[in-house]
């Protein structure tokens, strides 16, 4: 294992692999900054200029934007009140208080080390346990791909939306939609409408645009006339970073939040914000000083930017080893993977393991650039909040149909972005989630193709289902998620 | 809401109906007794999403929440935009990925009431060229050049 990540770190440090994962965290540390802008979105819109690269580097910066990104929300949580990404939300608590007594950049340089913290945490995590997990996986056949995949759908569904009724419809959407094109194992065109553009399915990328950039801009632009501008004019940056001594202070707040994130992101389904507020709450549950949070306490931002950071090394977790993500930025990276021509899985490890490791220390380097860019560039944060969505939302526009075009060379899959960049809006105005369908598309062939060669395996017999044992280990979660969610619902009416 | 809930379940209904009907017209030259042809998993969603969509369907008319539409005032601006688009999609094939886009680019800041026009056309300009340079030039990715002159 040292042998190949020694090797990645090799690849990761060569000039221009390097150049990229800087430009990968700069250019997602801007995109999360932006109030509005999720990290899900910064990774779909981004995700293009990493088509014409090589499959590790392309990798890497994707890496590099996902990290920024995640930390980059804190920046408009803690300068506006408002969060750049959900993931943020709980940062805001504690931030703007501390901005509005005048203390900007040590609530900055907070959040800016809590987060490198937390990832580095989850990269150690990550770094240790999937080896272990992928080797453990390779014992998977079909019927175990299958359960797992089911057990991945109905958690994403019922974590991703208030309404359990309306996460799991959002599934079962995804999953039709992943039934168009070519079936995997009689050939047989489904729904195509002699269309050879749909012989292979809807591509992922297109879909992802839409649903996550484009319906963002779409819901943004409804609300662009009456929102204020921003000023932050009267914030004021000096270079009061936070203290050694308050370091030490928050510092196992920090440990304690980024491994709680990193389980969390491990889970599929649950993603950064899920972990922030996780982390917020368990941090102010065990803190000396519950009455301070709120009114700016440094552990208040410590403790959800450590959790939402921690989450991105755990989100890889199941994504590498397993080939499900662990939420919809893994869900993206997922679909990078799979247009370098790479299978994520258990399979990856022994086959592409420059990639893999190549990943893995790239993680690593991409939080020490975070730190770097985090402690350096805080005068300049105060300027990309400022940027008007009037300038954003059509950059963001032209910026989705080029991403769509330039994964196949085709006008096709720009109608497409166009089409579900709608239908995406559409959902968000009847709180249907857009997460469970990405993931069900992805997820949706996993099932169905493992389902019947599961069936072919056994000679039409259902007899799979429980005479193996980590296939029962999965459809019995997969029954207490839904049970558990069925109850809550129950409480709350 | 309520009321959207309702329309979007009976559109969900409809779409199943739709879907599992066009699954049973599969041929299915299925060798194995055993397997399961091509029509099995789209069949079996249409079945979940038609019983989901019963349930949102009724559920609709149970629950006395105050029902207000969907769309606000505002939609107008998003209505617009969308055919600012649409007509950008068009031009690409047209007039070209480039000038299509800065006059997409010009259209819509004017129509978003930025003021300072030497922003629009430098921004438009600066934006698209560079776009157009690192796709085409350093991705190598060939962009829509145009029909029209050929």
């Amino acid at each position: 294992m040292f042998e190949h990540l020694i090797q990645g770190f090799v690849t990761a440090i060569s000039p221009m692999v390097f150049l990229y994962l800087i430009l990968g965290v700069i250019g997602g540390v801007i995109i999360g900054a932006l109030p509005g802008l999720t990290a899900t979105m910064g990774v779909a819109i981004l995700l293009p200029f990493t088509f014409g690269m090589e499959a590790t580097t392309g990798l890497i910066m994707l890496v590099g934007i996902y990290i920024g990104a995640i930390y980059g929300g804190s920046i408009s949580a803690i300068l506006l009140n408002t969060p750049g990404t959900p993931a943020s939300a709980a940062t805001c608590f504690d931030g703007y208080a501390l901005v509005k007594r005048g203390m900007a950049t040590k609530a900055l340089s907070t959040s800016t080390i809590a987060s490198v913290v937390g990832g580095m945490i989850s990269c150690i995590a990550l770094i240790t346990i999937s080896p272990i997990l992928a080797k453990f996986a390779l014992r998977f056949s079909a019927p175990e791909y299958f359960a797992l995949a089911l057990f991945g759908l109905t958690i994403i569904a019922s974590i991703s939306s208030e309404n359990f009724l309306k996460g799991i419809i959002a599934g079962i959407i995804g999953l039709l939609i992943a039934t168009v094109g070519m079936d995997s194992i009689t050939s047989y065109p489904r729904f195509t409408f002699d269309r050879i553009e749909l012989l292979n399915g809807f591509s992922v990328i297109p879909v992802l645009i839409g649903l996550f950039a484009l319906s963002e801009a779409f819901n943004q632009i409804e609300n662009l006339f009456a929102e204020k501008l921003v000023d932050v004019s009267n914030i004021k940056i000096d270079k009061n970073y936070l203290s050694l001594k308050e370091l030490k202070k928050v510092f196992p707040t920090m440990l304690k939040s980024g491994v709680i994130g990193t389980f969390i992101g491990s889970i599929p389904g649950a993603g950064a914000d899920i972990a922030a507020f996780v982390c917020y709450n368990e941090a102010r549950r065990g803190s000396k000083n519950p009455e301070e949070y709120g009114k700016g306490s440094l552990e208040g931002i410590a403790a959800p930017e450590a959790g939402n950071n921690g989450v991105t090394g755990g989100a890889l977790v199941p994504l590498l080893t397993l080939g499900v993500p662990g939420d919809a930025v893994a869900a993206i990276l997922l679909g990078a993977l799979i247009m370098q021509g790479l299978t994520p899985g258990p399979l990856l490890f022994e086959q592409n393991p420059e990639v893999v490791y190549g990943l893995f220390s790239s993680m690593i380097l991409g939080n020490i650039i975070l730190l770097i860019v985090g402690l350096f560039g805080i005068r300049f944060f105060s300027k990309i909040v400022e940027i008007p969505k009037a300038v954003l939302i059509p950059s963001i526009i032209v910026l989705s149909t080029i991403g769509s075009f330039s994964m196949n060379n085709s006008m096709f899959d720009v109608r497409i972005t166009f089409i579900f960049g709608i239908l995406g809006y559409i959902f968000s105005k009847l709180k249907v989630p857009n997460s469970p369908i990405v993931l069900a598309i992805i997820l949706g062939p996993m099932i169905e193709e493992n389902f019947r060669k599961s069936i072919l395996m056994y000679e039409g017999s259902l007899s799979f289902l429980y005479t193996r044992p980590i296939t029962i280990v999965f459809l019995v979660l997969t029954l207490i998620s839904i049970i558990s969610v069925l109850k809550k619902t129950k409480q709350k009416n | 809401m309520l009321k959207a809930d309702r329309i979007f379940s009976v559109i969900l209904g409809v779409i199943s109906i739709i879907i599992f009907y066009l699954s049973s017209n599969f041929e299915s030259g299925f060798i194995i007794d055993s397997g399961l042809g091509a029509d099995f998993f789209p069949k079996s969603v249409s079945i979940i999403l038609f019983i989901l969509s019963s349930i949102l369907f009724f559920k609709s008319f149970s629950t006395k929440e105050y029902s207000k539409g969907i769309f606000s005032k505002n939609s107008k601006i998003l209505g617009i935009t969308l055919c600012y688009f649409f007509v950008y999609i068009v031009l690409i094939n047209i007039i070209g990925y480039l000038l299509a886009t800065i006059l997409f680019l010009i259209g819509m800041f004017k129509f978003l009431k930025i003021k300072s026009n030497k922003f629009i056309l430098f921004y438009s300009l600066i934006f698209s060229i560079l776009i157009w340079y690192i796709f085409n030039n350093i991705f190598n990715i060939n962009l829509p050049i145009g029909t029209i002159y050929y």
